[in-house]
C-alpha cells in the first residue's frame, strides 16, 4: 500500500502564513506565541464594533446616544472594548498644541464613587490633576479636557460595581454620568455582566438613555464552527486537528459550556499539551480527558484532601 | 521611549516672544486647574514656581519639564526666559540682586510689589491669545515699537503691578484664554487701558531710542551698533542723570538745552530698573539725547561743569574703548576752563 505523500503546503494549509512561519520556533515559543493570543473577529463582534464606529461618529446633538453592552463574565467583551480603544488610538503630534484622543477607556470605580470616576478619567486622560480637588473642580476639568481633546467616547467597564454600594451613592452615580454625558456630549459605552442591567433598570431617565447590546453565550453552530476554524489558523500545531469535526466540536462546547474566554482557553491549553507531548495535534480523546474544569464547576467548594 | 507620550494632552507652544510664566499659565490654564494646582502636580511642593522670578532665574527643572511636556526644542523653551538677553544687555547672569535693564518684579512670597512687567493694551487688543512678551521686562522699551504708543506698568484702574499668575486666586475661575488680559486685582480689561503717545524730546533721540527698541522685536536680525557696550554706554548715563552727588548738574544741563522740564523723580538710590515708566521714559529720553553726539554732548556737559571725569568711569565695568576714550579726554580738569569760545561753539548748535 502506497502512502499519499503531500506535499508541504498541502501539509500546513490548516495554518495561515504567520502560523506557519512560528513552526521554525522552538517548543517554549510556540507555547508563549499560543497563550498571548490574538484578537479574533467574529460575526457578533464585527456587528459591535460598527455599532461602537457609529457612537464615534455621531453628531454633537442635545441627547447623544449610549451603549450597555452586557455579556456573561469571560465571554469577551474587554477584549472588545480593547480592540475599538487600540482602533482609536491618542494622536498626539509634538508640534501641535493637543492630544486629540477621540476615545476614553475606565474600568468603573469598585463601588458608586463620583470621586473616583472622575479620578479614573482624568488618570486615563493622562493630565497632572490635583487628587483632593473638590468634585465640581474635578468636573470641571474633565469637560474642559474632553472639550479640548475632541473626546467622542468614553467607555466604562465593570459597570455593575455602581450597585454595591447604597442606593443614594448609586443614584448620585448614575447622575454623574448622565451629567458627563449631557454636558460633554460624549456616547458613553458601559459594560458589565448580567447585573450592568440593575445598575440602570431602577432609573428610567437612564435605562432609556443606553440602549443594551448583548453578547450571547456560543451555541454549537455554524458560527462556532468558523469559530473553532480560525483558532485553529492560528494554533502553530504541525498536524490538522479539524476542530470543525463535530464531535470535536460539541466536546469543545461541553467543556467550556460556550464561554468565549474559556473556549479560546481550553484551544490554548490543548495546544499546549500537543506541543508538550509531541502528538502536534489536539484529538478527541485528549479534549475528553483533560485536566479542564468547566466554568459552571469552579463555583462549587471541595474539601482539600477528600478524593 | 516615545517622546509623544511624554507629552501633556494640552502642551501649547510659545506664542512670538512670550514670557515662560505667561507661557506656564496658559499651560495650567488649558488643563483647567489654577496655576499652584498645575505646577504643584508636577513639580511638587518642594519646588516653589511663583514666589521667584521664573523668567529672569530660569530654573533648569522648570524649563527642561516645559521643555519635554510641551515637546518644544530646549531653544525655543529657553528663549521665553531672559537668559538669552546675556552678552545683549547684560554681560553675565546673576541669580540675585541687579541685573542691567531688567525691571525687577520685587517679588514679596507671591506678589508683585515692583512694576517689572509692562504691556501694551493695543498689543493685547489685537492678540486672538493676549499675551505678555519677554520685550516688556526690558527698563528702556517704554514705547511699543507696533503702535507708537507708551507702554503701562501698572493697571490704570487700581495701579496693581501685572501679575498674570494670580489671576485665579479667590475662587476666580478663567474660562478663556482672553482673560489674561484681566488685571488680577481689580478684573480691568487691560486692553481698554488709555492709548497714549509717548512725549518725545527730540526726534533724533527717539529715533536713536526706537533703533534699540528693535533689536527685542521678533524675528530682529540686524542690531547694529546696539549691543551690549551701547547698551552699557546708556545704562551708564541713565545712571549718570540720576546721580546725587552734589556736583552733578548732568540732568540739569542736558534739560536746559532741550528747553523741558523736569519731573517728579523718586529720591533715593533708586536704580533705572525700579523706576515707575514715566521716570524711565523721561530719563531715557534724555539719555538718547546724549547718545545722539555722546563725544560733543558729553564734553559740552563737562567744559558747563555739570559732570566730573570720575563719575564717568565710577561703577563702569569694563566700559567700551570708545567710551574710555571719549572720557579720557576728559581726565584733565584743568583743560576744562579752556576757552570760552569753546563753550560757544559747541553750546548754540545745540
Amino acid at each position: 500500500m502506497t502512502s499519499l505523500h503531500l506535499s508541504p503546503d498541502a501539509e500546513l494549509a490548516h495554518l495561515n502564513d504567520k502560523t506557519r512561519a512560528l513552526l521554525a520556533k522552538s517548543d517554549e515559543e510556540r507555547i508563549y506565541a499560543i497563550r498571548q493570543g490574538t484578537w479574533l473577529q467574529y460575526q457578533e463582534a464585527q456587528k459591535i464594533l460598527a455599532k461602537m464606529e457609529d457612537l464615534l461618529n455621531y453628531p454633537r446633538i442635545t441627547r447623544m446616544p449610549n451603549m450597555l453592552l452586557v455579556a456573561p463574565s469571560f465571554n469577551g467583551k474587554t477584549s472588545l472594548l480593547n480592540r475599538f480603544v487600540s482602533q482609536h488610538p491618542p494622536h498626539n503630534d509634538p508640534t501641535g498644541e493637543f492630544t486629540l484622543c477621540p476615545v476614553v477607556s475606565i474600568e468603573g470605580p469598585n463601588k458608586p464613587d463620583v470621586v473616583d470616576l472622575y479620578n479614573r478619567i482624568l488618570e486615563a486622560l493622562l493630565t497632572p490633576f490635583k487628587f483632593s480637588a473638590s468634585v465640581y473642580e474635578k468636573h470641571a476639568q474633565i469637560k474642559l479636557l474632553f472639550q479640548q481633546m475632541d473626546v467622542r467616547v468614553l467607555i466604562v467597564d465593570e459597570i455593575q460595581h455602581a450597585i454595591t454600594g447604597s442606593v443614594t451613592r448609586q443614584q448620585e452615580y448614575r447622575n454623574a454620568l448622565k451629567s458627563l454625558g449631557n454636558e460633554t456630549k460624549v456616547c458613553i459605552i458601559a459594560a458589565g455582566i448580567e447585573d450592568a442591567y440593575n445598575t440602570f433598570n431602577t432609573d428610567p431617565q437612564m435605562s432609556s438613555r443606553f440602549k443594551p447590546i448583548e453578547l450571547p453565550l456560543w451555541s454549537a453552530d455554524v458560527e462556532f464552527g468558523s469559530l473553532l476554524a480560525n483558532l485553529e489558523l492560528r494554533t502553530p500545531l504541525r498536524k490538522a486537528s479539524r476542530l470543525t469535526d463535530p464531535a470535536l466540536m460539541l466536546a469543545i462546547h461541553t467543556r467550556s459550556e460556550g464561554i468565549l474566554g474559556d473556549i479560546c482557553d481550553l484551544i490554548k491549553e490543548l495546544a499546549v499539551d500537543a506541543i508538550r507531548s509531541k502528538s502536534e495535534q489536539i484529538k478527541l480523546e485528549r479534549v475528553d480527558s483533560f485536566d479542564w474544569q468547566a466554568p459552571s464547576k469552579r463555583k462549587q467548594q471541595k474539601r482539600i484532601g477528600l478524593r | 521611549m516615545d517622546k509623544s507620550l511624554a507629552l501633556w494632552p494640552i502642551h501649547y507652544q510659545p506664542l512670538p516672544d512670550e514670557l515662560l510664566s505667561c507661557w506656564l499659565v496658559r499651560l495650567a490654564h488649558g488643563h483647567g486647574l489654577k496655576v499652584q494646582t498645575f505646577c504643584n502636580a508636577i513639580f511638587g511642593n518642594q519646588r516653589q514656581v511663583w514666589n521667584r522670578d521664573i523668567d529672569r532665574l530660569a530654573p533648569a527643572w522648570l524649563v527642561n519639564e516645559v521643555q519635554m511636556r510641551t515637546g518644544v526644542t530646549q531653544k525655543v523653551a529657553l528663549g521665553t526666559t531672559l537668559r538669552p538677553y546675556e552678552g545683549l544687555l547684560y554681560r553675565k547672569f546673576n541669580p540675585s540682586g541687579f541685573l542691567p535693564w531688567l525691571l525687577s518684579l520685587k517679588l514679596f512670597h507671591r506678589k508683585r510689589i515692583g512694576y517689572g512687567l509692562q504691556f501694551c493694551p493695543a498689543c493685547l487688543a489685537e492678540d486672538q491669545i493676549p499675551y505678555f512678551r519677554r520685550r516688556w521686562r526690558v527698563a528702556f522699551n517704554t514705547v511699543c515699537t507696533k503702535h507708537a504708543i507708551m507702554l503701562h506698568d501698572r493697571c490704570p484702574k487700581c495701579q496693581a503691578a501685572v501679575a498674570v499668575h494670580r489671576l485665579d486666586i479667590c475662587g476666580f475661575v478663567v474660562q478663556s484664554n482672553r482673560e489674561l488680559s484681566v488685571c488680577h486685582a481689580c478684573r480691568f480689561d487691560l486692553c481698554k487701558a488709555p492709548q497714549t503717545s509717548p512725549l518725545i524730546y527730540d526726534r533724533k533721540a527717539a529715533a536713536l531710542l526706537l533703533h534699540a527698541s528693535r533689536v527685542l522685536d521678533v524675528g530682529a536680525t540686524r542690531r547694529g551698533k546696539w549691543q551690549l557696550p551701547m547698551f552699557a554706554v546708556l545704562h551708564h548715563v541713565c545712571a549718570m542723570l540720576t546721580a546725587r552727588y552734589e556736583h552733578m548738574k548732568l540732568r540739569q544741563f542736558v534739560l536746559a538745552q532741550l528747553g523741558v522740564p523736569d519731573i517728579f523723580l523718586t529720591a533715593g538710590y533708586v536704580s533705572l530698573e525700579m523706576r515707575p515708566i514715566e521716570q524711565r521714559h523721561h530719563l531715557l529720553q534724555l539719555a538718547g539725547w546724549m547718545m545722539v553726539d555722546l563725544d560733543g554732548r558729553l564734553t559740552a556737559a563737562w567744559r558747563a561743569g555739570t559732570v566730573r571725569y570720575n563719575i564717568l568711569r565710577k561703577d563702569f565695568v569694563d566700559p567700551p574703548d570708545w567710551y574710555c576714550q571719549i572720557a579720557g579726554r576728559m581726565a584733565n580738569w584743568r583743560e576744562r576752563h579752556d576757552s570760552f569760545n569753546f563753550l560757544k561753539t559747541v553750546l548754540i548748535p545745540l
